[in-house]
């Protein structure tokens, strides 16, 4: 399973017949593989890697810091999948330090975000308050670089 | 004009240049080509070992380091040895850094061969142990290794080379181009042949950490074998280092105070900013070499099983990062195989014979490569293969 997942993070694009190669597995055994994965949702879903620098659409994406003003009637878990649960919201995590949680959202433009932030989120009733940053530009994302930078460097044949 | 080739030493003329040298100028300006050719890891070094070498330049570190090499660097080099082979060196007088392990190579044939002394050198194996004998005066002795024996040195091909002159054996393993692997009891027969002799074995285990199959042996711990053995490792292979020109000689004093005396002459002392970098590389970056050998394991597999499925037949090579396919029912040599690969299908692989004759009617195939490259490569030589059968 460690193999297929390690092949799979470098290429989820990856055959199943190249994987079952590469681990000695049958194809068979590399589809079940995969397929308990998802099941077991270690894997969530498949995702092209974007270049949001250079996609020809506009898009803005801003990370949101939220601090909560928690009561005996609604805690993290609850108020963390309402989060979850918007549309407009990328990824959600609880953090330690400062605030407590940290979202990532995109959407097509500034006022969007705002929109968002301002009716929807700083409406909750245990939303204390709010920080957004919006991402200027991006240079590495998923680990890849988003500038061209040449991969193979290497000169000597021998 | 002067008669230039009067002037070459005739030790220099003796040294055969590489022979591949101009396939691969050839493949650097042909559009589209792509190369299963490289010796050196695909991977970067660690970045704390990179920003280590930085921080020491802007702190100043800009001067030589003792001829040995920092001591820091020598006590990291002796506890990694230790704590991964049952041997130990003393970092005061048994470990020497070096300019990469070629260097290491070098000095220590220079330091202990006389004119027509003899060097055993099995093959296939590196191109650098014939030429570094002859420039030092010394007479290579080939030993031909087999497919058979998955290239391993054996204990009968040993004592059959060795004369009254034999001063060297050259032990290159885990080895580029087979990825052929010796093991304790293969090493063992080897040592048992030494043990009543002066024969002095340098070691070249500069792929150690790229073991895929068991734990690697050094030749060194083995019963006897210290007091008559200079270990040859470096920072190139682990750590993905090459460019950075790292290397290391760890052998008993009396073996290595004179070829600290030749490196002090000729050398001085390895480049500072890499030695900073290594010390850092072992304090901090060991887990990389597992991370990297995974890697290089699943591509390993991956071609194997292509081999197997496209009926080449491969010799299962269970170290460093090659496999020396045979090419031999193809009715074509090791030289007309890449030739008409690289014209036809634009690929480059190194033909085996460059690594010593015995090497005819292989290839070898470098798995330092990404899976995409590799996938394309398979590919081609799919292709390739299946045209030739027609």
């Amino acid at each position: 399973m460690d193999k297929i997942l390690k092949l799979l993070k470098k290429n989820a694009r990856m055959s199943v017949e190249d994987m079952a190669l590469a681990t000695s597995m049958s194809i068979e055994e590399v589809t079940q593989t995969i397929k308990k994965l998802e099941q077991e949702k270690v894997i969530l879903g498949y995702y092209p890697v974007l270049n949001l620098n250079v996609i020809d659409e506009p898009n803005v994406t801003a990370l949101v810091e939220i601090k909560f003003s928690l009561n005996d009637k609604i805690g993290f878990q609850e108020l963390s999948n309402t989060i979850a649960n918007m549309d407009e919201v990328d990824s959600v995590h609880l953090v330690s330090g400062g605030y407590d949680l940290c979202i990532v959202m995109r959407g097509k433009d500034i006022q969007e975000i705002a929109f968002f932030v301002n009716e929807k989120l700083s409406s909750m009733e245990c939303v204390l308050s709010t920080n957004t940053h919006f991402v200027l530009k991006t240079f590495k994302e998923h680990g890849y670089h988003t500038a061209d930078r040449k991969t193979d460097k290497r000169e000597v044949m021998l | 004009m002067l008669d230039y080739n009067s002037l070459y030493s005739d030790r220099n003329k003796a040294m055969k240049p590489s022979g591949i040298r101009k396939f691969f100028d050839i493949v650097a300006t042909m559009e589209g080509a792509i190369s299963l050719g490289v010796g050196e890891p695909d991977f970067e070094t660690p970045w704390q070992a990179r920003r280590s070498a930085v921080k020491s330049i802007e702190n100043g570190y800009t001067f030589y380091t003792s001829n040995a090499g920092l001591l820091d660097l020598r006590n990291e080099i002796s506890r990694f040895i230790n704590d991964n082979y049952n041997v130990n060196y003393n970092p005061q007088d048994e470990i020497l850094i070096t300019v990469g392990g070629s260097e290491a190579i070098d000095n220590a044939l220079r330091s202990f061969i006389n004119e027509g002394d003899e060097v055993l050198i099995p093959e296939p194996s590196f191109v650098c142990y014939t030429p570094l004998t002859i420039s030092a005066g010394g007479v290579p002795v080939v030993i031909q290794t087999k497919v058979c024996d998955e290239f391993r040195l054996t204990a009968k091909d040993l004592k059959e080379a060795i004369t009254e002159k034999t001063k060297i054996l050259i032990l290159p393993y885990p080895s580029n181009p087979t990825g052929a692997i010796m093991e304790r009891e293969h090493l063992e027969e080897i040592a048992e042949v030494l043990r009543d002799t002066n024969i002095i074995v340098i070691s070249d285990e500069i792929y150690a950490d790229l073991n895929y199959y068991s734990k690697h042996v050094c030749f060194s711990e083995l019963e006897g074998m210290r007091e008559r053995t200079i270990v040859i490792s470096g920072f190139s292979k682990s750590f993905a280092m090459t460019g950075w020109r790292l290397g290391y000689a760890l052998a008993p004093k009396e073996l290595l105070s004179p070829i600290l005396k030749m490196h002090q002459f000729g050398i001085m002392s390895a480049p500072t900013a890499s030695q900073f970098a290594g010390i850092t590389a072992l304090t901090s970056c060991t887990d990389y070499i597992e991370e990297m050998k995974s890697e290089y394991n699943l591509r390993r597999t991956y071609l194997l099983n292509q081999f197997k499925r496209l009926g080449l037949p491969c010799f299962e090579a269970k170290g460093a990062f090659y496999l020396f396919p045979s090419i031999k029912h193809t009715g074509l040599s090791s030289e007309e195989f890449c030739e008409k690969l690289l014209y036809s299908k634009k690929l480059a692989i190194v033909p085996g014979n460059a690594f010593g004759e015995c090497g005819e009617g292989f290839v070898r195939i470098s798995y330092s490569y990404s899976f995409e490259h590799l996938q394309e490569a398979i590919v081609r030589l799919e292709e390739f293969l299946k045209e030739l059968s027609e």
